[in-house]
């Protein structure tokens, strides 16, 4: 990101303290983030105001835990483990990483969910392997108290996937005749959410391209599931039809 | 390890150095985990975040440049982005509801005393206090609540350019006022 245009636009100016507390939205955080990308000093004002913002973090809520739990850390460890990293720091300085590009952000996000839906699976295969199989993970769900069983069904009807939700939101979903894709595909779970005609659609989790069984969580507002083909690594946003979907 | 500075740290982290990424947890995992919780109301959804932000970090050191601000900062700053596209996205957003509808000034209370326990909690605190009603009220709203500065001037029923403007003003105040306290450099 090069500093050559450093005119200052006070209208601009004005909305830096929205934008280092993530304040804005839509076109206009697209132009303060552009203006801050191409203006070194309205880049080092958001990065003071930040670090002011990050100090509220400090303020603990009432009666709440704020150590770091270590069940968090052992998933943080088994994702990261056999992991390649991109560029050791300082070599990349330059690239003013921060929130100089959605774009970049979101490709590591969608990597992120990536690893997050791996490590995830690794847990279902381990109590799996506890049960005897694969399927045991799904079944032991089934048998929860509460537990509420839906398909995933394609347009023509076919079942290719089942999901066991539970009332705390976690689900569990069974491969019943997903076909396999090749390498450079993936499978992706949404979360259905907003208005009935008109759903939102927000990842629960890159699957890979031919899962067996895999958890992920639903939180509130979810009112069905719905599963994409996507080129690896993954999408935040997708653009495909829906293979197979689910009422909740 | 548990002596190294942050940037020693991160150094670590970039030569692919675990145990560094994990006493970079130790140190903020829970101050991370708390604000994300508070913005989403949702504790399952706010170790996603953190796991998500400390895997980012991992696969690419890079990201976070010494040379813009703190570690701390740059993890709060991902943590809060991220914590507030998910709450936009709707998924959080009956939670907050509730949430916000649970708020009372006896809770508030109970959050100052607590506070009162931690000597930075202390300190950002006290530099809290130093900035007007208004400006306070609005970044607590936008930082905590995740909403845009829009939406706080529907819900303290200002005028949108105010609130744009405390937002600024009372972030450059707090910033004077924590380098007073020693809080920041």
């Amino acid at each position: 990101v090069s500093d050559q245009n450093e005119e200052h636009d006070e209208e601009l100016d004005a909305l830096l303290g929205a934008y280092a507390l993530d304040a804005l939205d839509g076109e206009e955080r697209e132009r303060v983030e552009a203006y801050v990308a191409a203006n070194r000093q309205a880049r080092d004002e958001v990065d003071e105001l930040r670090e002011s913002a990050a100090s509220l973090a400090l303020l603990p809520e009432t009666g709440a835990d704020t150590s770091a739990p270590p069940e968090l850390w052992d998933r943080i460890s088994v994702s990261i483990s056999n992991e390649p990293q991109a560029a050791p720091i300082g070599t990349a300085a330059a690239r003013r990483s921060g929130n100089s590009s959605r774009v970049a952000t979101w490709l590591a996000v969608a990597a992120a969910i990536v690893l997050v839906v791996v490590a995830v699976q690794t847990v279902v295969v381990g109590r799996s392997s506890k049960a005897g199989n694969t399927a045991a993970a799904f079944e032991h769900a089934k048998s929860q108290s509460g537990a509420r069983e839906v398909s995933l069904n394609s347009t023509a009807n076919a079942q290719l996937a089942r999901v066991v939700m539970l009332p705390d939101g976690t689900g569990y979903l069974k491969n019943d005749g997903l076909p396999a894709l090749d390498s450079t595909h993936t499978y992706q779970l949404w979360l259905l959410t907003g208005a009935a005609d008109h759903p939102v659609a927000i990842s629960a989790g890159v699957l890979g391209p031919h899962p067996k069984a895999v958890a992920f969580h639903a939180g509130t507002g979810v009112h069905g599931l719905g599963l994409t083909v996507e080129e690896s690594p993954g999408v935040v946003q997708t653009t495909q039809p829906m293979v197979a979907r689910a009422s909740l | 390890m548990s002596d190294a500075d942050d940037g020693a740290l991160a150094r670590a982290v970039g030569a692919g150095d675990q145990a560094a990424l994990g006493e970079l947890y130790s140190r903020y995992g829970g101050t991370c985990l708390s604000l994300s919780r508070r913005v989403l109301a949702d504790r399952v959804l706010a170790e996603e975040v953190v796991q998500e932000v400390f895997v980012r970090l991992w696969r690419d050191p890079a990201r976070f440049d010494p040379e813009r601000g703190t570690m701390r900062a740059w993890l709060c700053a991902q943590v809060h982005g991220r914590s507030v596209d998910l709450l936009r996205a709707e998924t959080a957003r009956r939670a907050r509801e509730e949430r916000d509808a649970l708020r009372s000034p006896a809770a508030d209370d109970e959050l100052e005393r607590a506070v009162s326990r931690l000597s930075e909690g202390e300190a950002v605190r006290r530099a809290l206090a130093t900035l007007s009603e208004g400006e306070r009220a609005a970044i607590e709203l936008a930082y905590f609540g995740g909403h845009t500065y829009r939406e706080v001037a529907t819900l303290l029923e200002q005028p949108e350019g105010t609130v744009k403007s405390r937002i600024r003003s009372g972030l450059l105040r707090l910033r004077a006022a924590l380098i007073d306290e020693g809080v920041q450099a």
